[in-house]
């Protein structure tokens, strides 16, 4: 199997600058005992203070290695990636040695057993009449949170929101908890996000506004989910708080083959949880898919998903009359690279926007992938610029390698897009990929 | 701000109700129908309805673009795996090794990856930043003028001012920094002009700036710069009288260096070995150098001596005609025994080292050697200073600048000999790249724990010419719970990495 990841991509698998810079010193035949690969995997022997064993799957690019490390992936297996990027010939064609054959047969053996616990979990009996009754019974728990969130919501307006720059950080915790013990978590960390926005900026009570007004909006629907299209009252529910296990997204969601690109990834640090969302695009379908992954601490995240990379799989989307957050069910080819994702000019690009917004008013963002862009300096800092003259602004703080890719001319710019300001993720530059957001150390 | 937003945020509480609470979309017509919602809930949904529209409706800006694009590369990219190794040089702000890879870089005609610019422009590190304009490209070059904090990689880093005429234009208004700045220029472009800019403005200075100045004469110092440095002689600063004597010094045709030579030349004296041909052929054989006899200054200090340059008070631990007479011989170009005695720098060196006295002379001749450049005595002074061991007060940074000055040859089997002689502190002083001879020596020596060599290894790891830099190297095996000998390997670790990034660097630069 020829292995196609070049350095670029490597380094970005690694969890910080100093995994990546401790893996690229590894990244030489020499530093090996022992080298190997097979169709599925990659295996070497690295003398460290002990004599390590490392392995990497090229189905998803997991891997394990013996060393005490505790970062995923680890020096030895990142060093083990850069030799196979960078001298191929050393990675000799042989059978997979016993451990690597182990390490194999067990990921082989959990991944049908998750596949098993889904299936029999959809297929297990259920009793009716009880699942009804519970779902009653959460449905009137949820009412009176929203009732009573309404209620706090109309006191904010009575008294004037201007006033609440006064208030203290338990003046919002006490409200969401309060929706947190209504089962209603959805519409819990709205209210948390509410008091981020107090005096974030100049206009921060209009843009409170806007959300308390969002949010009134679904509490609204929400009470009328029976004559909401089923689609729709499906991200109604989801949004107060209702959650889908993976078994239910596959039976209930639109579930696609295709091949994906990663177009962009990021890392959000919530409150000890980092929150990872990538952006992927079939090539048949073009259908966008949203993939959120979740980890505590340096522990990895279950899916390999790095930008530029491509693989054919199966995903189930969320159910949704804007289909966007997606699972993968199953992955059906090793990863490979990808080629600069064809793009759209900035018009057409909020022109999409807008329609999303028509399914699904509540839709938080999009990924935007604007052609032939050029960044430049405007009257609130940077903008990005289209053939047509067509600018929009650009959200995030350090934009230097942004201008240093495109040097004035125009590129392929990929960024997420919540209704004011585009934050750059990813630039393809003459067919080369450029990630925008260094991870720090 | 419209109504409905104004009610929001002062609050409805406070305003008398109103019928103009309106969003003007569809959404107003909507909650018109409703019939259980109070003021205040029909406010909110009105509000999110006028949310989404500004999210949905938004129209792009026009703007021109306000850029111009970067111009054409006559520089190449350099390979993936250079790329890789830069980012982690960068990142790791390895100052030595990026000016290095800088170096070569330029050379090979190779400029850097454009992602890596913003980085690279904002590290501070000296070394790497006298080299980082010349692999900028020309994306760089566009990229530093977007940024005040960056366009230091624009300036030529020297003679910004190409004309002696924009000097003098830019004199008056310059602040006192620039006008040092402007000083530097201007002496090389036109030292005398440079005379009278400083003569013109020098009474209305502080000291602190006057120093400065006079400091700047070194550059093209001559003959003609004596009338403005006697005169600095009666300044109220005693530094700048100092530096002004310093300078003095190094006119040898001037009255003040004639003085000090007639002074000095009275307290010393040289006996050849024997008279004639046979004597010279006996001081051969014997190595019996002749004798240098030296007295000391007379014990009161001469007032006249201070406006030399000469420093009354000596430093802890030298006796007082000793320190004078150590800074007598410091002052005089030491060619000038050459003449006078008709033998060499070698054989001075050794009688002086056999006489009375003999390290304070060795001092004195090694300051005045350095400052008058006089490049016959380097070798023989080095000699006298590491490999005859001789004690004394003895100015460590003028040994290493000694160790520096010395020419390959030169330099190769004297680096050997300090390995038998438990010096190996002194290897860093020598120019770089070190003499192969000495790399091998030294890379042999290293695979054993050598605890004296931690500080030392990295500066070898810099030294050691790239081809003979070993692939990998077996560290040696020390004992678990050595705290010392843990602190060699990790220093020899490092070693090896800096080795491998320097030998990428070089296999990278083929075109």
């Amino acid at each position: 199997m020829q292995f196609e990841f070049s350095p670029a991509q490597i380094q970005a698998l690694a969890p910080d600058a100093s995994s990546a810079a401790a893996g690229r010193k590894l990244g030489k035949p020499a530093t090996w005992k022992s080298l190997g690969q097979s169709q599925q995997a990659l295996w070497g022997e690295c003398q460290g203070s002990a004599l390590y064993h490392t392995q990497v799957s090229l189905v998803d690019l997991a891997s394990k290695c013996s060393c005490p490390s505790r970062k995923f992936p680890c020096k030895h297996a990142l060093g083990l990636l850069f030799v196979a990027a960078e001298s191929p010939r050393s990675m000799v064609e042989a059978p997979e040695p016993e451990w690597v054959a182990a390490w194999l047969a067990k990921r082989g053996a959990a991944q049908e057993k998750k596949q098993e616990r889904s299936e029999s979990a959809a297929a297990k009996p259920v009793d009716a009449v009880a699942q009804a009754k519970r779902a009653e019974k959460r449905q009137d728990k949820m009412l009176n949170g929203i009732e009573q969130l309404d209620a706090w919501m109309s006191d904010l307006v009575r008294q004037g929101v201007a006033r609440v720059q006064s208030e203290s950080p338990s003046f919002w915790d006490a409200q969401a908890r309060r929706l947190v013990d209504a089962q209603a978590q959805g519409l819990a960390a709205r209210v948390r996000q509410l008091s981020h926005r107090v005096g974030a900026s100049e206009d921060w009570a209009v843009h409170l506004l806007d959300e308390l007004g969002s949010v009134s909006l679904l509490t609204h629907a929400y009470r009328r989910l029976a004559q909401l299209d089923p689609m729709l009252a499906a991200d109604v529910e989801r949004l107060v708080g209702l959650t889908l296990d993976h078994a239910e997204v596959v039976a209930h969601g639109d579930v696609v083959d295709d091949q994906w690109m990663v177009l962009c990834e990021v890392v959000d640090d919530e409150e000890r949880v980092r929150v990872q969302r990538a952006w992927l695009r079939g090539r048949e379908t073009g259908r966008v898919a949203l993939i959120l992954q979740f980890a505590v601490g340096a522990v990895r995240f279950a899916e390999p998903l790095v930008a530029g990379t491509c693989f054919e799989a199966q995903l189930a989307f969320w159910p949704s009359a804007c289909p966007q957050r997606a699972l993968i069910v199953e992955r059906k080819s090793p990863l490979a690279s990808g080629e600069a994702p064809a793009g759209r000019s900035v018009a057409d690009s909020l022109m999409g926007f807008a329609e999303q917004l028509a399914r699904l008013p509540w839709l938080e963002r999009a990924v935007l992938v604007l052609e032939k862009v050029v960044p430049a300096p405007g009257a609130k800092g940077l903008y990005v610029i289209d053939g047509a003259r067509h600018a929009l602004p650009l959200s995030g703080s350090n934009h230097d390698v942004l201008l240093a890719v495109s040097g004035g001319h125009p590129l392929t710019l990929i960024g997420e897009w919540e209704g004011h300001a585009l934050f750059p993720l990813v630039a393809w530059s003459a067919d080369r990929m450029v990630s925008l957001r260094m991870r720090p150390s | 701000m419209s109504e409905l937003v104004r009610a929001a945020i002062v609050g409805t509480g406070q305003l008398p109700p109103s019928d103009n609470e309106h969003s003007g979309t569809a959404v107003d017509g909507l909650v018109a129908q409703l019939h259980d919602v109070d003021r205040e809930r029909a406010l909110l949904l009105r509000a999110g309805g006028l949310a989404l529209l500004r999210r949905s409706a938004r129209r792009p800006t026009v703007m021109q673009p306000s850029l111009d694009a970067a111009g054409e590369e006559s520089l190449r990219l350099p390979s993936e795996r250079l790329h890789q190794l830069l980012t982690n040089l960068i990142s790791e702000s390895d100052d030595e090794l990026l000016a290095e890879a800088y170096e070569r870089m330029a050379r090979a005609k190779l400029r850097l990856p454009e992602q890596l610019l913003p980085a690279a422009l904002s590290k501070s590190g000296t070394r790497q930043r006298g080299q980082l304009p010349r692999v900028l490209g020309a994306r760089g070059r566009w990229l530093a003028q977007l940024r005040p904090e960056w366009t230091w990689a624009l300036a030529p880093s020297d003679a910004e001012y190409v004309s002696a005429q924009d000097v003098v234009e830019c004199w008056e208004d310059a602040a006192p920094a620039e006008r040092r700045t402007l000083l530097v220029s201007l002496r090389r472009l036109d030292p005398g002009l440079a005379r009278k800019l400083v003569a013109a403005s020098w009474k209305n200075e502080k000291a602190e700036q006057r120093l400065a100045w006079v400091e700047l004469f070194s550059t093209n110092l001559s003959a003609a710069d004596e009338p403005l440095l006697a005169g600095m002689l009666s300044d109220r600063s005693t530094s700048v009288r100092h530096a002004a004597a310093t300078l003095l010094w190094c006119l040898p045709e001037g009255e003040l260096a004639l003085r000090l030579r007639t002074r000095l030349d009275a307290l010393v004296s040289f006996k050849a070995p024997a008279g004639g041909i046979l004597g010279a052929l006996k001081s051969l054989v014997s190595e019996d150098p002749g004798t240098l006899r030296v007295e000391l200054p007379p014990e009161d200090f001469d007032g006249t001596w201070e406006k030399d340059g000469i420093v009354e008070a000596p430093p802890q631990g030298v006796g007082r005609r000793q320190w004078w007479l150590q800074q007598l011989f410091a002052a005089v170009p030491p060619d000038h025994w050459v003449t006078r005695f008709g033998v060499s720098a070698e054989q001075l060196v050794r009688a002086a080292l056999a006489g009375e006295h003999g390290h304070l002379v060795v001092d004195g001749l090694t300051s005045a050697a350095l400052r008058h450049r006089a490049a016959d005595w380097y070798a023989p002074l080095w000699d006298a200073r590491v490999l005859a061991e001789t004690r004394g007060a003895h100015n460590e940074h003028e040994l290493w600048t000694l160790s520096e000055r010395l020419t390959p040859e030169l330099a190769e089997p004297r680096m050997l000999a300090l390995f038998e002689r438990d010096r190996t502190d002194l290897l860093a002083s020598f120019r770089r790249p070190w003499p192969h001879s000495v790399a091998t020596r030294f890379l042999s020596g290293m695979t054993t724990h050598q605890p004296e060599w931690v500080a030392l290894l990295p500066v070898a790891a810099m030294a050691i010419p790239y081809d003979v830099l070993p692939t990998t190297l077996v560290a040696p095996a020390v004992p678990e719970g050595d705290f010392r000998a843990q602190e060699y390997l990790r220093a020899f670790d490092r070693f090896q990495s800096t080795a491998s990034a320097r030998r990428t660097i070089a296999e990278e630069m083929a075109p």
